[in-house]
């Protein structure tokens, strides 16, 4: 009867899950794609009947990479009584969140980002990542080995201290280990406004034998390019962070060469990782990147933790108790304090593809 | 059948379903045409919105196109190769059109040759100029197809805004221009306000571009996977579809664009559209409600009204049939009405008419009854009289009168009270409305009164009893009658049937007519089976014809006879009987059959077979008889009366002849002295016993044994006598005595060959103790080694790290580089290293020297004097790495402190026999156990010591053996079945003392060992010396 005049249904409430990621700004692709993988895996669960009979419901909130627009989102988000946040995917956003977590005693499930200091302490903030230290010394690794440099220029992005400063630092002290030598650190602004011809220069002044780029991707893309336009043969290194797919749209040939770490296996044939590349494209029209694949094991990581939550047991402990999560790629293993170990592959740019090294 | 209603409830209801069935039927097509027709509507609403929308979009796209068509036309023309110009051409149109947020020229490779920017913007130029944006698809498609294409969306590295790219291919260039959207997304906001419809901008990737919410489109939100967002981008027409987005159910319309590749969506929540479905419902739900109203009001009024009437004739009906004849009709307008008064008082007036015939028929009938001689009466269905005839004097001994409204019941026998109630009640059950019956009635007197009863019960349509009419009849003469002559009848039954002898009347036919209980236990036939039947039945086959003639020839007869008969009973077992018969004369002197009684004499017949049996079988013994025996008669045996065929054959044929008979004759005798004796003997004391005498056999003379007795046989005194012959026994005995005169030489062999087989099993035995001592000494020390193994590595480690140290120091030392820190650091790992090394060879040192008493002792057998509860402890001590690699342990409970003079090494071989002992045997295969060492003082020169432990004890069949040597339940396991018995031979032979197994309530087994506090001397000890 259309009448509806008694239409109370007996459906029990969802389960509310929240996000915080960078959606709009400079740096966004990696939120939209860290967004898209938290909802292909929300939507996934929900076909499958939710959790314990509940439907899950994923609220979305931009932070827009603004301390304030983060921490009102978070207010927004526990007034609406989420079980956890998914997020954030930037570390200056981390850093402000982190202690309103601890706070209200609200899981926070990190992205795309695990600053030091924040992955080395027992709170409620989880990563699923490994620390900044860990890639800042595979990188290291991965720039003596194959971009053949000891010598070497590092401009980072001002705007992300939280995690380039330290990582900076990290893989610094990591080359100065292993002989080489970082002959300059420039910081630079994540600006349309930045000359990024200046910044080029000021790497290439001390000569070295390669530069590393600890920047996103459009800054790594015009950067990449006015090295390029400097110094044609210059090897040019960037972290896992700028290896988004836009760095190629962006950087053309200036980018052809470059070895870029990825936190994603782009040419796995693990059959789980292939499922979930044909349903993101299905979902999406684009192949995942690895903010997507990162986003997507975050939100498989919560959706098990509920599903094993005994009554009266923090999240938090449950992800703990279980300590080990299949990954799309690899197991996602936490550490007592709510860090995952990753992998990281090294690649380099060829033909506009991110092409294996190892 | 239902329930019945009233007239008021049932109008009512009808007039209320009047009322309220249109107004459901109304609601229910509504419901069904209404919705589907304003969800029509509500789409078509919105077809018109989106279909004026992508009108402007495509207009304002085209527009840009068009704007950048024309300066591509322009730079064509010109050769603006790095003509400074150039850049300011193309700064001007993205700042003059605000269509465009910046304007690129790429050269063949797809590189930034020129970016013009707004004014503002102007210093990203050096960041945009020479970008290589070869690898954007939209701008090789451009190139390859030579025609303008768009971009997907993306956020302008410029702006920082949601854009679209269009690329123009030109000559040796491609022109690009972007084109920020973030306008679209504020007239879709403008549109939301003014219709609430909510309309959004999808790519042909399916994200959003433009969306009320400006934020929702920069997120880049995917609705690729909605059904009409997929459906127009293929089809390219216009597609309605119900949605559910994030979590609201919505109507939804998408319809492609023209100029870009993009599906614009229209929707709207159902929630909405359903509003006035709502509105239209609860109208509805008054209509409804009013009309209930109605019908409670109006409707009640009108139901009571014509109730009201009902009642009124009902009541004037019930006057007609209580007999009332005036009648008072309400006054009515309504013809029907009237009509039904006007035949009530008809009905009425013939009631009347037909009530006074009846009255008459009545009374002459009733006179017709009062002239009956039996008993009348009418009850009602509760048995009160109604009408009594005068008959009640004669039977109740009451008036007519005084019975009315009596109970029928109450005049009815009390012993015939209950069955007659019963009857009633049965008869009225399965509907019977005539039947007859006989019971007493007791009158008022107090006299009984026999009357058969004849009833008519008159039921109504319904058949519910109305009244009953009975006729009594007095039978009390008829029944006394009957009573006396059955008593009687009864009597002589009970004298035939109690007969003890078998009483059988026959007819003429010699079929049975009477067969009393002695003819039932005689021949096993029951009365009624044997009513009828022939007398042949009973009769054996060989006597049929017999007793045939016998019967034909009694009815002829006039006395009775005795026969003696075979016959046979049911089972067929054949019987011997006395049969006593005679015919039956009747009244008038007439033959009406016969009777016969009948004794059973077979048991008698069958005693009398027996004796004769027993004597014969008697007689025959006697002749079978292997000793020789024979009877005599008189004083002296004169007369011989039987002997048997032994005797005969031992004293010749003539048997007569063989006591002798005569006083001149010897007969058997060979001496005269011997007859006399034994003739002496059985005539005064009548028994004689083993009497040897030479008698004359026929084989000659021989020494035979005689035996006798006095018995008395039909009153004559004889004599029983039996002659053994001995000769053979005789023999015997002297065979006897030759065996017993060889039997010490025999077994004085046997003896010897023991001896040495026992000497040989010593020498055996003895090795064997020696290499089961040897096992054990290897077993302890492997263990002895293991234990000893890591204190001695600790120690190694901690000497070599010292001896590094140390070398370290040196060196620095000599290189004169040693520092305050780094002294102190090696004084404090020197003393370290030190502490472990002397702990370590501590430990290691009590483990060799308890080692080395143990093993002093149990290979020494020195007497020494030793302290009881410190030799234990180190015997355990040096078990321990043994027992150590099991899961049982080994406590001690010692009580002692007594320094005793013995032997150590016996007692430690001894304690750890027992320990191994428990260990394997009594503990093997458990996942936990526990041996206790317990000893105590028993006496003031005697120790107790216990070794028990929780195991599976000690079966009791093996209990006995146990101490022996050799035995084992390990055979073939390793067990050489001699550690408890060198347990044995220690405490009892080198100590002094006792072992055995002790019986407790407790599962387990505990061993005792009680050993004096000094041990006997033996040849070869040593001088004892104190521990």
């Amino acid at each position: 009867m259309q009448l509806g005049l008694v239409a109370s249904c007996a459906q029990p409430e969802p389960v509310q899950l929240g996000f915080i990621g960078e959606l709009s700004g400079r740096g966004a692709d990696m939120g939209l794609e860290a967004r898209n993988g938290a909802v292909l895996a929300v939507e996934e669960q929900n076909q499958t009947g939710g959790v314990d009979g509940r439907s899950l419901n994923l609220l979305i909130e931009d932070d827009g990479r603004h301390p304030e627009t983060a921490r009102q989102a978070f207010n927004r988000l526990r007034s609406k009584g989420v079980v956890a946040i998914l997020g954030p995917t930037s570390s200056a956003i981390a850093r402000v969140l982190v202690p309103q977590a601890n706070e209200t005693a609200l899981l926070l499930m990190g992205i795309t980002v695990a600053p030091n200091e924040l992955t080395e302490a027992d709170d409620y903030f989880f990563s699923a990542l490994s620390s900044t230290k860990i890639y800042a010394r595979r990188n290291a690794q991965y720039v003596l080995q194959h971009l053949n440099a000891r010598r070497l220029s590092i401009a980072y992005d001002r705007g992300e201290q939280a995690f380039t400063r330290s990582w900076t630092e990290d893989f610094s002290r990591h080359i100065a280990d292993q002989g080489g030598e970082v002959l300059t650190t420039v910081p630079f602004d994540s600006s349309n406004a930045t000359g990024f011809s200046n910044v080029a220069r000021q790497l290439l002044t001390p000569r070295p034998d390669g530069v590393v780029l600890v920047a996103k991707s459009v800054d790594t893309a015009l950067l990449a390019k006015s090295l390029r336009t400097l110094n044609p043969d210059i090897p040019i290194s960037t972290t896992e962070w700028g290896g988004t797919e836009r760095l190629i749209k962006l950087g053309g040939r200036y980018v052809e060469g470059m070895l870029v770490a990825q936190l994603l296996q782009r040419d796995s044939s693990a059959p789980y990782f292939l499922a979930f590349q044909e349903a993101y494209r299905e979902r999406f029209g684009d192949l995942p990147g690895f903010a997507a694949t990162t986003g997507y094991n975050a939100t498989r990581v919560l959706i098990e933790g509920l599903k094993a939550r005994r009554s009266g047991e923090h999240l938090k402990d449950t992800l703990l108790r279980i300590g080990t999560f299949r990954g799309l790629q690899a197991p996602l293993a936490f550490d007592r304090f709510g860090n995952a170990t990753t992998k990281s592959y090294p690649t380099l740019v060829r033909q506009g593809r991110f092409v294996p090294l190892e | 059948m239902t329930q019945p209603r009233s007239l008021l409830s049932q109008l009512f209801f009808q007039i209320l379903m009047v009322g309220l069935i249109p107004l459901l039927l109304v609601s229910g097509v509504a419901a069904l045409l209404v919705g589907p027709a304003l969800k029509e509507m509500v789409s078509a609403q919105q077809h018109n919105v989106v279909t004026a929308i992508s009108g402007k979009v495509d207009a304002y796209l085209s527009d840009a196109a068009r704007d950048l068509e024309m300066l591509g036309t322009l730079i064509q023309s010109r050769d603006y190769k790095a003509d400074p110009l150039l850049t300011r051409t193309l700064d001007i149109h993205a700042t003059q059109r605000s269509l465009y947020e910046a304007v690129y020229l790429l050269d063949a490779n797809g590189m930034v040759a020129a970016a013009g920017l707004p004014q503002a913007r102007h210093e990203q130029r050096a960041n945009l100029v020479g970008m290589d944006l070869s690898a954007n698809n939209f701008v090789r498609v451009a190139r390859e197809y030579n025609r303008p294409v768009w971009s997907d969306t993306f956020l302008s590295i410029t702006s920082g805004q949601l854009s679209v790219a269009l690329a123009i291919p030109l000559k040796n260039y491609t022109l690009v221009g972007e084109v920020g959207i973030e306008t679209l997304s504020e007239l879709l906001s403008e549109i939301r306000r003014e219709s609430g419809l909510e309309v959004m901008a999808v790519d042909s990737k399916g994200h959003i571009v433009a969306h009320p919410d400006v934020d929702q489109a920069i997120q880049k939100l995917n609705l690729g996977h909605l059904e009409p967002v997929q459906t127009a981008a293929e089809e390219g027409s216009a597609v309605t579809a119900d949605i559910t987005l994030n979590g609201n159910e919505r109507l939804a319309i998408a319809t492609p664009l023209h100029s870009i590749n993009w599906v614009l969506m229209a929707s709207q929540p159902l929630e909405l559209i359903n509003q006035p479905l709502r509105l239209a419902a609860w109208i509805m739900l008054a209509g409804i409600g009013i009309s209930m109203l109605f019908a409670l009001t109006i409707g009640a009024q009108v139901a009571r009204r014509l109730a009201w009437r009902i009642r009124t004739y009902s009541q004037h009906a019930r006057d007609i049939a209580a007999g009332r004849r005036e009648h008072r009709w309400p006054v009515s307008k309504v013809t029907e009405f009237r009509e039904l008064a006007a035949n009530l008082q008809r009905m009425s007036d013939q009631l009347y008419r037909h009530e006074q015939q009846v009255q008459a028929s009545e009374r002459s009938y009733r006179e017709l009854i009062e002239d009956v001689e039996d008993l009348v009466v009418r009850v009602d269905p509760e048995g009160r009289f109604t009408f009594v005839n005068h008959a009640s004097r004669h039977i109740f001994g009451l008036e007519p009168g005084q019975c009315l409204g009596l109970s029928a019941f109450d005049f009815i026998h009390p012993g015939d009270r209950e069955s007659t109630e019963q009857a009633f009640n049965n008869w009225l059950h399965f509907g019977k409305t005539h039947f007859s019956f006989e019971n007493r009635i007791m009158r008022r007197d107090g006299e009984v009164c026999h009357v058969s009863w004849s009833i008519r019960v008159h039921q109504n349509g319904d058949e519910e009893v109305v009244d009953m009419v009975a006729i009594g009849r007095d039978i009390t003469h008829q029944v006394k009658a009957q009573e006396a002559l059955k008593e009687r009848e009864k009597r002589y039954r009970a004298l035939v049937q109690q007969s003890p002898l078998a009483i059988i009347e026959w007819n003429l036919d010699f079929e049975v007519a009477e067969w009393n209980r002695a003819a039932e236990r005689i021949f096993g036939y029951g009365r009624e089976e044997m009513l009828g039947q022939s007398a042949e039945v009973l009769a054996a086959p060989e006597q049929r014809t017999e007793q045939k003639t016998a019967w034909q020839q009694l009815l002829a007869s006039t006395g009775g006879t005795r026969q003696e008969w075979v016959n046979l009973n049911q089972d067929g077992v054949s019987l011997t009987c006395v049969w006593y018969s005679r015919p039956l004369i009747d009244e008038d002197l007439q033959v009406s059959g016969a009777i016969s009684l009948v004794e059973d004499i077979t048991e008698h017949k069958a005693v009398e077979q027996k004796l004769a049996a027993s004597e014969a079988q008697f007689s025959t013994l006697f002749h079978a008889s292997p000793v020789p025996m024979t009877v005599v008669r008189g004083a002296r045996g004169e007369s011989l009366l039987d002997c048997n065929s032994a005797w005969e054959k031992m004293f010749g044929a003539d048997a007569r002849l063989a006591l002798g008979p005569a006083e001149n004759t010897a007969g058997i005798w060979i001496g005269s002295a011997d007859r006399e004796a034994v003739w002496q003997a059985l005539t005064t004391q009548g028994t004689l016993e083993g009497f040897e005498a030479e008698l004359q056999s026929r084989r000659g003379a021989c020494r035979c044994e005689i035996s006798g007795r006095r018995i008395e046989m039909g009153g004559d005194v004889c004599y029983l006598i039996t002659a053994v012959d001995l000769s053979e026994q005789l023999r015997q005995k002297a065979q006897i005595k030759h065996l017993n005169a060889t039997l010490e030489e025999r077994v004085k062999k046997r003896t010897q060959e023991l001896e040495e087989t026992l000497a040989r099993l010593r020498h055996t035995q003895a090795e064997l103790i020696q290499s089961e001592k040897l096992a054990a000494l290897g077993g302890m020390v492997a263990g002895i080694a293991h234990e000893l193994n890591t204190p001695i590595g600790n120690g190694m480690m901690a000497a070599t790290t010292l001896a590094d140290e140390t070398s370290r120091l040196v060196e620095q030392f000599q290189a004169q580089q040693l520092k305050r820190s780094t002294l102190e650091h090696y004084v404090e790992d020197a003393q370290t290293s030190s502490d472990i090394l002397v702990r370590n060879l501590v430990k290691a040192s009590d483990l060799i020297s308890s080692f080395k008493q143990v093993a002093a002792d149990q290979t020494s057998q020195q007497r020494r004097h030793f302290n009881l509860d410190a030799l234990i402890e180190e015997i355990i001590t040096t078990l321990r790495p043994q027992l150590k690699r099991t899961p049982y342990k080994v406590v001690t409970d010692l009580h002692t402190d007594l320094i005793m003079d013995s032997y150590p090494g016996p007692l430690g071989q001894a304690l750890t026999n027992l320990i191994s002992n428990a260990h394997t045997h009594g503990l093997e295969g458990r996942d936990q156990g526990v041996i206790t060492v317990t000893t105590r003082q028993s006496a003031p020169d005697r120790v107790e010591i216990d070794v028990s432990d929780d195991g599976r004890g000690v079966p009791a069949e093996h209990r006995e053996r146990l101490f022996d040597p050799f035995f084992t339940t390990r055979m073939g396991r390793g067990g050489s079945g001699l550690g408890l018995h060198i347990v044995h031979n220690l405490v009892t032979q080198v100590m002094g003392g006792q072992v055995e197994l002790v019986n407790r309530p407790v599962p387990g087994a505990t061993f005792r060992l009680q050993i004096p506090v000094t041990a006997p001397q033996h040849p070869g000890d040593s001088d004892t010396t104190a521990p």
